[in-house]
């Protein structure tokens, strides 16, 4: 995008009332029939950005672009270099991609739209525009492959932290699932490249609904899903809440660096949805029927989750984890004659 | 004592000022000693109760062993091993087919850390270690590959 626009998108959405013309002209250091050509151009691109007569300009549509998140962020290794796209393929292969080609840590891509959004063992996620964010970041951890899945959890802890500043229940469902009263609002698509000693790049992939769809969503989510907007009961930008998120993360990424995970896990076991509680692992292991079933005892140091089995503990490292609704057997237990 | 756990014993020593190890599992004992500062190391298998005089000795040709390890593509943590993208997924690759460098070979998973191991050289797969959907282990071959 054109410097001046981009600059003119980002006055106007770090700003929460109209912006007149004259003050736009002042700051870019252009004439007022130059930002009114600007403005006209945007709004040929789609934006939607409203007149007010006597008082200025107003961003209406929740666009994003790089120079909105100047001045936002106090980070200390995240965020050296946003790229905010249209459209990719996905937004974890897009910075795996240039961490091939050698990109630093810190590195942040946002699209718009993915083509190919993908969750767990190449489950489609639908990223709708406006209405979604699709945010990866580049990390390149002095650590060793074997701690990595590590950053997986912590992942979850800073977008739950984020999330819980406009939901409050928002709840991490194990490993990294975000979850509002068992629907699900985010979910994060941790990757790396390795040799056995050797981390060379790790990309966390987060996908978050920020709201509904003007027409609904998509036919093919069959699981419960809600979005940030609806949860919190207000509108959130997708500038305010990316901008929390990264800022969370770097946070979170610094305790990390400085004092190992333990308080990362600590923080993370506090805020699962099912700490303590009867849960079904999916191992998708047919050898043993695809599930066990026990209580979520306890986050083992590497990250797995630890479940109790009749008197056995079991270490869960991969698979889908399903809560079984604990409220509803409580309740029945009420209901046994005393 | 398997051959890797020698092998071990070999780096090891090569990675340190020790110029003899001897470790003692069950009724067999290994001694790895070095002899002189570049020369390979010497390798004496030993069952335990003949203890002076090395019966069993050197375990040779060291070369052709590690060249086998070479090409062997090993994990760089515990997790889930998976061949395809997803359980409908043709796998990424089979047992006498050509692989160019980088290609993916293989998904390891951990607490939803997906690691996309490539390969690191083009080859041919001589062998797939594990079948899918298996527990993998730190540092478990996954592959033997073939140089071309």
């Amino acid at each position: 995008m054109n410097a001046n626009r981009e600059a003119i998108l980002a006055h106007l959405g770090n700003s929460t009332i109209p912006v007149s013309g004259h003050a736009l002209a002042e700051k870019m250091g252009l004439s007022r029939t130059g930002i009114w050509k600007h403005i006209q151009a945007l709004r040929k691109q789609g934006i939607d950005i409203e007149s007010h007569a006597g008082r200025g300009y107003q961003l209406k549509s929740d666009v994003l672009n790089t120079s909105m998140f100047a001045g936002r962020l106090k980070t200390q290794r995240i965020g050296s270099h946003i790229v905010v796209l249209d459209e990719t393929d996905s937004t974890n292969r897009e910075v795996m991609r240039q961490a091939e080609s050698g990109a630093d840590e810190g590195l942040i891509v946002i699209a718009d739209f993915q083509t190919q959004g993908r969750g767990r063992l190449g489950r489609s996620w639908h990223t709708a525009g406006h209405d979604s964010l699709a945010i990866s970041i580049l990390l390149r951890p002095n650590i060793s492959p074997e701690q990595v899945p590590q950053l997986s959890l912590l992942t979850a802890v800073a977008l739950q932290r984020a999330l819980a500043l406009h939901a409050p229940e928002t709840r991490i469902k194990w490993p990294n699932d975000l979850l509002l009263h068992g629907a699900k609002i985010a979910g994060i698509l941790t990757e790396m490249r390795a040799e056995p000693g050797q981390v060379h790049a790790v990309v966390l992939g987060i996908g978050l609904n920020v709201q509904k769809p003007a027409n609904g969503w998509p036919k093919e989510i069959t699981q419960k899903v809600t979005d940030l907007c609806s949860s919190s009961g207000k509108h959130v930008s997708r500038l305010t809440i990316a901008s929390e998120i990264i800022q969370a993360i770097d946070d979170y990424y610094d305790m990390y660096i400085k004092h190992g995970f333990a308080p990362v896990r600590k923080l993370w076991w506090d805020a699962h949805a099912a700490s303590g509680q009867l849960v079904r692992a999916h191992h998708g292991n047919d050898r043993d029927g695809g599930y066990v079933e026990g209580i979520a005892e306890a986050l083992d140091e590497d990250g797995a989750l630890l479940l109790r089995v009749g008197d056995k503990l079991q270490r869960f490292i991969a698979g889908d984890l399903e809560l079984i609704d604990n409220a509803s057997m409580d309740h029945a237990s009420t209901d046994q004659p005393a | 004592m398997d051959i890797s756990q020698i092998r071990k014993l070999i780096r090891l020593i090569q990675s340190s000022d020790i110029t003899e190890i001897e470790v003692t599992e069950g009724d067999h004992t290994v001694r790895v000693s070095r002899q002189g500062a570049v020369a390979a190391p010497v390798v004496q298998q030993v069952a335990a109760p003949t203890i002076p005089t090395p019966v069993s000795a050197v375990v040779s040709p060291l070369a052709e062993e590690s060249m086998e390890d070479e090409n062997i593509v090993a994990s760089p943590m515990v997790g889930t091993f998976y061949l395809a993208a997803s359980p409908d997924a043709e796998p990424f690759t089979s047992e006498g087919v050509k692989v160019k460098k980088g290609d993916t070979l293989c998904i390891i998973e951990a607490m939803k850390l997906m690691n996309e191991i490539e390969a690191e050289y083009d080859g041919v797969i001589e062998k797939i270690l594990l079948e899918n959907a298996s527990p993998v282990e730190y540092g478990q071959a996954l592959f033997v590959i073939t140089p071309l």
